[in-house]
């Protein structure tokens, strides 16, 4: 048969050209007024308040990590106590501080959690249509722990957006090998080492790759490669890490408990303050996903929807169970975020659920403005919830600290690098950040953990020389940690300053101040931070009254 | 290639992204809220384990240039090694009779005393300032003279001392006396509302100066520390004699003046200010002030201090100030002595 072949002129082609690129380009329209949206109402809350002791912490953190690669000196505890690797986010962070000070740190996590959304559109699309993604983005990102997460200098940011793309790895696999199977287990391990916690999200993602396959047993088979895959990895990092890796993870994660430690310090909250809580934070993804759950067994829909609408209940949930079980809710609004994001999935797919239904037009658009309605009903109530969190984190609403803080206060007392500071954990690297100080590692010790060097033993500060660790001095003691490691060194005089600001959970805190009051040359400088800060005046002989150095009885000698 | 390009096409993006973060991050709305200022805070002075010290009797003039006299006493009394100070302020009667007290132009004022307190206090003294009763209108020694009238005076010395209450605690002085060698009254029941009314504006020390001849029991109030001014007759050998009388003093006592006349026969004598003499002898002080200063150590005693240098007066021994001793023997033996304890 022969076919006719009509030229079109030059310009009908590139007007067509043009139309198939705007026609290829505008289904990201929608997507980039949400991601537009959502840097908006994020960076919004750059300004407000101080960087918090855990934003300043990762960042000091990573600076001297940085510096102890270059230079040594010994390695810090920080694996010992970190939930999450400290060699990941920290040095980023610290990159990040060094190119644009505490606010690139922030926006970083701002880039960080717009992936994530995008990650969540992509995924959502993939699994279940353009509208439900576009929907299911524009639900997560007005959500405020979203925005919270997204303008914290802390690794949530990045860890959230790591398990994201290990879902989006995990939907964009087909039947079969494919290969792209094989960055599912390599990203989760990133995720996880970023942030321990991100752990309770590996068998989601496994299931979202296995709801790939058709067959129930080629689901089963692959559900149980990927998470032996992933089991091995994680124990191969965890082995290399080493012991204190292992320490790290157990008493942050794994054996958390509630008030257990100056990093820990949440009180415990009782299961219907958890709960509603998290209904406060991330009701409405939760409430959809149990309604796409709902609509889709009611709609017989295919089973691997069901198992990842199911997948995703169980995700949008397993935060506050956690919470529940270790009876706080301590962090747990910033990890409802990663949990909102698997909530979102499903309420993506429940919002746009009638659009996939409708042959007619008009009842898509009617159904995409319903869910557009609930989208921004969503975002004016939770787009809400971070100016009240920050206020709640004691900045009131002209972002004034609602309590005197020790910031811009300590910094004539903890310039010398050749003292030791006892600093309240809860504030410590605030402290040193804002005032811009900077001190090795050991010589910051907090009233969490302190590992003092007996004197006569051998023992030092750095811990390079190895020794045994006692709670009591004992004959071939090198060390003495805990109570008594903090009433040796402040009977000899170790501390220039120690200050426990706050009112802490912390058993060690009415040993140092008993400590403190029975050792001569200790004197009370100030309550500020609603706590107490004392010095050790004879450190302190040549400070004049206005906190300026004085050359005292330089005629003495 | 495909793969290529997109990698670049990554590394750009990313590129981009860090570039526009830096220049963003630099947006001055962007910038988080300053800490507040830190408040100026002073840090406390530690009770030295042993006050070792120099007294400025503090009689101003007026048109003095307080502060410099301050700065010229101050390092005076660093350059002694001295690790506390005195700084007495006088005040006035118009007759033993009067039943009021007053500042007159030689009394410093709050403001002028808090000058030298504050040179004080960054050369890293500890302070104790104390008022001292003129008794050049008395006609006789404070430590022989009590009031006719006890209630009018006291209200009267304690509208006078309050504003210099209120100045010590503002200042953070360590040590406030409320009152100097009246040992005819040292047991008044005035003291206990004096004492009541000055904490209630001074949280530091109160303490009365005993005269050296007087018993230790609940003076002024009995909630006061109990200090001693001591100018006991001795006779050689003084080291001994020192320590006999130091160890008669209840544990840990301070004594707040320790003087002598630079004159041969002083030692009979030493509260005696003035001698009938052509003759200095600078020996006596220093042999005084090194024996009264190894005993105060040895028998432990809460501090010792040595009487005096003017505000701004740092005299010499002379026929007319006999018991001067700065920039002669008298201050080397005392140098000598605190240099043992202060570095």
């Amino acid at each position: 048969m022969a076919t006719a072949v009509v030229e079109r002129p030059a310009t009908a082609r590139a007007s067509l050209a043009r139309t198939s690129a705007w026609y290829r380009h505008r289904e990201w329209l929608p997507v980039l007024a949400v991601l537009v949206a959502q840097a908006v109402y994020t960076i919004r809350l750059i300004p407000l308040g101080f960087a918090s002791d855990d934003e300043a912490r990762y960042i000091i953190v990573g600076h001297q990590l940085i510096n102890e690669l270059f230079h040594g000196g010994g390695s810090p505890f920080y694996d010992t106590y970190f939930s999450g690797a400290p060699v990941i986010y920290s040095p980023l962070a610290a990159v990040a501080d060094s190119l644009g000070g505490i606010v690139e740190v922030q926006m970083a996590s701002t880039v960080f959690m717009l992936t994530a959304t995008l990650l969540l559109y992509l995924t959502v699309k993939r699994l279940f249509g353009y509208w439900p993604g576009v929907l299911s983005a524009g639900l997560f990102a007005g959500l405020g722990p979203t925005q919270v997460v997204g303008r914290n200098a802390i690794y949530d940011a990045m860890a959230f957006m790591l398990t994201g793309a290990a879902a989006y790895c995990a939907a964009r696999t087909d039947e079969g090998g494919d290969r792209r199977l094989l960055l599912v287990p390599v990203v989760l391990l990133f995720a996880n080492a970023t942030k321990y916690m991100t752990v309770v999200f590996d068998p989601v993602v496994i299931g979202i790759a296995a709801t790939r396959e058709t067959m129930v047993r080629e689901m089963v088979r692959r559900a149980i490669a990927l998470a032996m895959m992933t089991v091995a990895l994680l124990g191969v990092a965890v082995f290399i890490a080493g012991d204190a890796y292992l320490k790290g993870i157990e008493f942050t994660t794994l054996a958390r408990q509630a008030g257990a430690n100056v990093l820990l310090a949440a009180e415990p909250t009782n299961a219907s303050g958890i709960v509603a809580e998290t209904w406060d934070w991330i009701g409405i993804t939760i409430a959809l996903a149990v309604l796409a759950v709902i609509v889709a067994v009611i709609s017989r829909a295919g089973a691997p929807d069901v198992c990842v609408l199911v997948l995703c209940l169980f995700a949008s949930l397993v935060v506050t169970i956690e919470a529940l079980h270790l009876h706080t809710s301590e962090s747990m609004h910033r990890h409802d975020d990663v949990a909102a994001w698997f909530g979102s999935i499903a309420g993506g797919y429940v919002l746009g659920f009638p659009c996939r239904l409708s042959r007619r037009d008009w009842m898509a658009v009617a159904d995409m403005a319903l869910g557009g309605l609930i989208i921004v009903t969503s975002w004016a109530h939770y787009g809400q919830l971070p100016s009240t969190y920050y206020q709640a984190s004691g900045y009131d609403t002209d972002n004034k600290p609602q309590q005197d803080p020790l910031y811009g206060f300590l910094r004539p007392y903890v310039t010398d690098t050749k003292r030791f500071y006892l600093l309240d954990g809860l504030d410590d690297f605030g402290l040193l950040y804002h005032d811009q100080v900077s001190l090795p590692w050991y010589r910051l010790i907090d009233d969490n953990y302190v590992k003092y060097p007996i004197p006569g033993r051998g023992g030092d500060w750095q811990g390079l020389a190895q020794g045994k660790t006692c709670t009591s001095i004992k004959p071939g003691c090198m060390y003495l940690e805990g109570s008594a490691g903090y009433q040796a060194a402040i009977y000899a005089h170790v501390f220039a300053v120690i200050s426990v600001t706050r009112t802490s959970l912390l058993s060690t805190d009415p040993v140092i101040e008993q400590a403190v009051e029975r050792t001569p040359g200790y004197v009370l400088l100030t309550t500020l931070g609603g706590g107490h800060t004392w010095i050790y005046a004879p450190d302190y002989e040549h400070f004049n009254t206005k906190g300026q150095q004085v050359k005292v009885r330089a005629e003495a000698g | 290639m495909k793969t290529i390009y997109r990698v670049c096409l990554a590394v750009a993006a990313l590129a981009v992204i860090v570039a526009g973060c830096t220049g963003a991050s630099h947006i001055k709305a962007l910038q988080p809220a300053t800490p507040p200022q830190a408040p100026l805070l002073r840090v406390p002075a530690v009770l030295p384990a042993v006050q070792l010290g120099v007294e400025i009797d503090g009689y101003t003039y007026p048109g003095q240039d307080v502060a410099k006299a301050a700065q010229q006493d101050i390092a005076y009394i660093t350059g002694l090694h001295a690790n506390s100070v005195v700084i007495s302020f006088p005040f006035f009667m118009d007759s033993p009779d009067s039943v009021s007290v007053h500042a007159t132009p030689a009394t410093p004022t709050p403001q002028q005393l808090a000058v030298i307190v504050a040179d004080a206090q960054n050369a890293g003294l500890y302070v104790v300032v104390r008022p001292l009763l003129d008794d050049g209108n008395l006609h006789t020694s404070r430590t022989l003279w009590s009031p006719a009238n006890q209630g009018a005076w006291f209200a009267s010395y304690r509208t006078f001392l309050l504003p210099y209450a209120a100045m010590a605690q503002a200042d953070h002085i360590q040590e406030f006396v409320v009152g100097t060698e009246f040992s005819r009254f040292a047991r008044s029941r005035y003291w206990a509302p004096l004492d009541a009314a000055l904490s209630r504006v001074y949280s530091g020390t109160l303490a009365f100066a005993n005269n050296w001849g007087s018993a230790f029991l609940e003076g002024a109030g009995g909630n006061v520390i109990e200090t001693v001014d001591a100018y006991p007759p001795l006779s050689p050998p003084l080291l001994p004699a020192w320590e006999a009388f130091d160890r008669a003093l209840p544990a840990g006592t301070v004594e707040t003046e320790v003087g002598i006349a630079a004159v041969s026969s002083a030692y009979r004598a030493p509260y005696r200010p003035s001698w009938p003499t052509s003759v200095l002898d600078p020996a006596v002080q220093a042999t005084w002030f090194s024996n009264a200063c190894r005993a105060a150590l040895a028998t432990h005693l809460g501090g010792i201090y040595f009487w005096d240098i003017g505000l701004g007066k740092i005299s010499r021994p002379t026929l007319a100030d006999q018991g001067g001793w700065a920039y002669s023997a008298g201050a080397q033996a005392i140098e000598q002595c605190f240099a043992q304890v202060v570095p």
